[in-house]
């Protein structure tokens, strides 16, 4: 059982993403219990038991680690926390005596929201940035999509990561070596193979102490596979260059320089 | 070309759930002398009925192998066919009881219904329009670039491009053998992805600039206009409470995260994926209907019969609105009929949990 708590308590503060309205729900359920006949009720009794059946370790252990599993902390969306701590700052600010004490109070409450978690825009994850285009997606993906199709109809390419997992949903037209998804890449063409070397970033040569990459193997799977480009990640150095010489030496073509991304054909 | 991509965009995403959530309304007999809130009601519950019904259409045609356009077809036929029926019952309905469809001074009621409104929440209504139409603001002309997204936005794609529903893969475009075993079992039991494909096809436009730019906005306003409805209810018809309410949920929606994980990120950041917008559009409908079921007499059974059309969109939406929805209405309701005797009601509440059971069973199976 002690087991089973651990886990639960670990996905309740990955739920959770360590702020303090969890705290904040249980106060403010309290709170309506001693001063709201009209919500005890109707929203604190339910929702407490709701709580309880949602976050307790024998339920955790018997049905939540059973049936769902890894989603189980975002079955703590449901819980009516929204709700019952808004109600809860509406009763607080019906007590203010006239409209400038209520207007403390709104300040006050929202101040006090925000101690509780924290302003949502402001971290990198949940960050947003100005759209460049309708598809709201970076503009180098939607600039090399549209390259891609404009010149051929069912292109073959195997891509940087950093694009792969933007390119079809510009143009399905795009056939790619691989994709992305979250954490992890779905890939039935290629193996792991290009994954792993595209992962870490731009272009690596090796793939660790004993294993090196040889970019010629490369080439003649592309060309087997009939895939007809390959995109990476270009420096303006090389871009002036005409393209990375080992993959020029590898059989790769230099065709152009796109937002940084440099196109290379497959062609024999 | 545009205008006529503007004109279908309307129809289908506005005119539809219109003509499906007016004569349910109508048939609930609420809100008959309010109108902004029968039109946010019946704007809400005109998505529920789409939700539902792409639900119940869609899991056997995927299952089956069928095509996307036979999705489309059906849910053409069965959209208008339902809209028809509802709309000619609600008209009988109100014949026979006298009910006024339409109300002159539209405009006029509603400015004169806020001027019993006192000086100072006016402040507060405007900072809350003021709050939702920043969130808003973040979705319509801001982007937030998500990972999972090559999975979301990568299958209808291929839905629209090859005529199919999840026969290919999302990363790649080749086509899946077994789609059981290299697909996640939610996808096929929860297709909300799919949904953009079908809006790709009645609209003309890519399915991803409807997932990105279209119904972020949409899904967004239909969540203020449940915790408007929410508000109302809470507060008994208190106007001025209703309108701090708004506000505080704006604030907490604006603060409540630490990261990507809670209920208000997940509705502010990516609310064109499914798991999110049943955070985001479900959950507080769930919460309004058991409120319209605690509050006065009313017609129990039509909301029951909500509660279930409520559940099957959940299940639409994701796995976890599989279990979200039983879980939410399952001790709520069950809360509401223990404290009010009311023991015959605990049929209806095992069918609102049908859609649960159901597709839950499947989804267990399919794993």
């Amino acid at each position: 059982m002690r087991a089973a708590y651990n886990e639960m308590m670990g996905w309740f503060h990955n739920g959770f993403d360590g702020n303090a309205y969890f705290i904040l729900y249980l106060i403010c359920l309290v709170y309506l219990f001693i001063t709201d006949e009209d919500k005890r009720f109707k929203l604190v009794v339910p929702s407490f038991l709701l709580t309880v059946f949602l976050i307790n370790p024998i339920c955790y252990r018997y049905i939540w680690a059973k049936t769902i599993g890894y989603s189980y902390w975002r079955l703590f969306w449901v819980l009516p926390i929204i709700p019952v701590v808004a109600v809860t700052f509406v009763n607080i600010i019906s007590l203010g005596k006239n409209s400038w004490q209520k207007y403390a109070l709104v300040l006050l409450l929202s101040f006090f929201a925000l101690r509780s978690g924290c302003y949502l825009y402001k971290y990198p994850e949940t960050a947003f940035v100005k759209a460049n285009n309708a598809y709201k997606l970076p503009q180098p993906a939607v600039d090399i999509a549209d390259y891609l199709v404009d010149k051929k109809d069912r292109p073959r390419v195997i891509a940087d990561i950093s694009l792969a997992r933007y390119l079809r949903q510009i143009h399905p037209e795009i056939e790619q070596g691989f994709g992305r998804w979250g954490q992890g890449c779905n890939n039935y063409v290629s193996g792991a193979y290009f994954f792993n070397i595209f992962r870490e970033g731009p272009i690596r040569t090796d793939l660790g102490e004993d294993v090196k990459f040889d970019w010629n193997l490369a080439h003649n799977y592309m060309l087997e596979e009939k895939f007809d480009y390959l995109i990476l990640p270009t420096s303006d150095d090389v871009a002036k260059n005409n393209g990375d010489k080992i993959l020029l030496d590898a059989g790769f073509k230099y065709i152009t320089n796109i937002d940084g991304y440099g196109i290379y054909s497959v062609a024999n | 070309m545009v205008l006529l991509n503007i004109i279908r965009a309307i129809l289908v995403l506005m005119v539809v759930p219109m003509f499906l959530g007016i004569p349910v309304v109508s048939l609930m007999g609420i809100y008959e002398d309010r109108r902004v809130y029968r039109f946010f009601l019946s704007f809400t519950i005109g998505y529920l009925i789409t939700f539902a019904i792409m639900q119940i259409i869609s899991v056997p045609l995927i299952l089956n192998y069928k095509s996307l356009t036979s999705f489309v077809l059906l849910y053409s036929v069965i959209v208008c066919v339902c809209g028809i029926i509802l709309n000619a019952y609600a008209y009988i309905f109100s014949r026979k009881n006298n009910t006024k469809v339409l109300t002159k001074n539209f405009i006029r009621r509603i400015i004169l219904g806020f001027k019993r409104v006192p000086n100072w929440v006016w402040i507060i209504l405007i900072g809350a329009i003021l709050l939702f139409l920043f969130m808003e603001y973040h979705y319509l002309f801001r982007i937030h670039v998500d990972d999972d997204d090559g999975r979301y936005m990568g299958n209808p794609a291929n839905a629209v491009l090859t005529d199919t529903m999840y026969q290919y893969d999302w990363g790649t475009g080749k086509y899946i053998d077994n789609r059981y075993i290299n697909m996640s079992p939610r996808d096929l039991v929860s297709p909300w992805m799919m949904m953009f494909a079908l809006l790709s096809r009645l609209i003309g436009v890519n399915s991803t600039i409807i997932a990105h730019s279209i119904m972020p906005g949409i899904l967004f306003a239909i969540c203020f206009m449940e915790y408007f409805l929410m508000g109302d209810c809470f507060f008994k018809k208190d106007k001025a409470k209703t309108v701090i309410f708004l506000f505080m949920v704006c604030v907490v929606y604006l603060t409540f995260s630490g990261n990507t994980h809670t209920q208000a990120a997940v509705s502010l950041v990516r609310i064109w994926q499914g798991k999110a917008a049943f955070a985001t559009t479900i959950i507080p409908l769930m919460m309004y209907l058991y409120l319209m079921l605690s509050g006065e007499e009313v017609h129990r059974a039509r909301y029951y019969i909500l509660g279930m059309i409520t559940s099957c969109a959940g299940c639409f939406m994701s796995g976890v609105g599989i279990v979200g929805t039983g879980l939410f209405m399952g001790p709520f309701f069950f809360w509401d009929i223990v404290s009010k005797r009311k023991w015959k009601d605990l049929f209806w509440l095992i069918i609102v949990c049908i859609p649960t059971l159901i597709y839950g069973y499947m989804y267990a199976k399919i794993k």
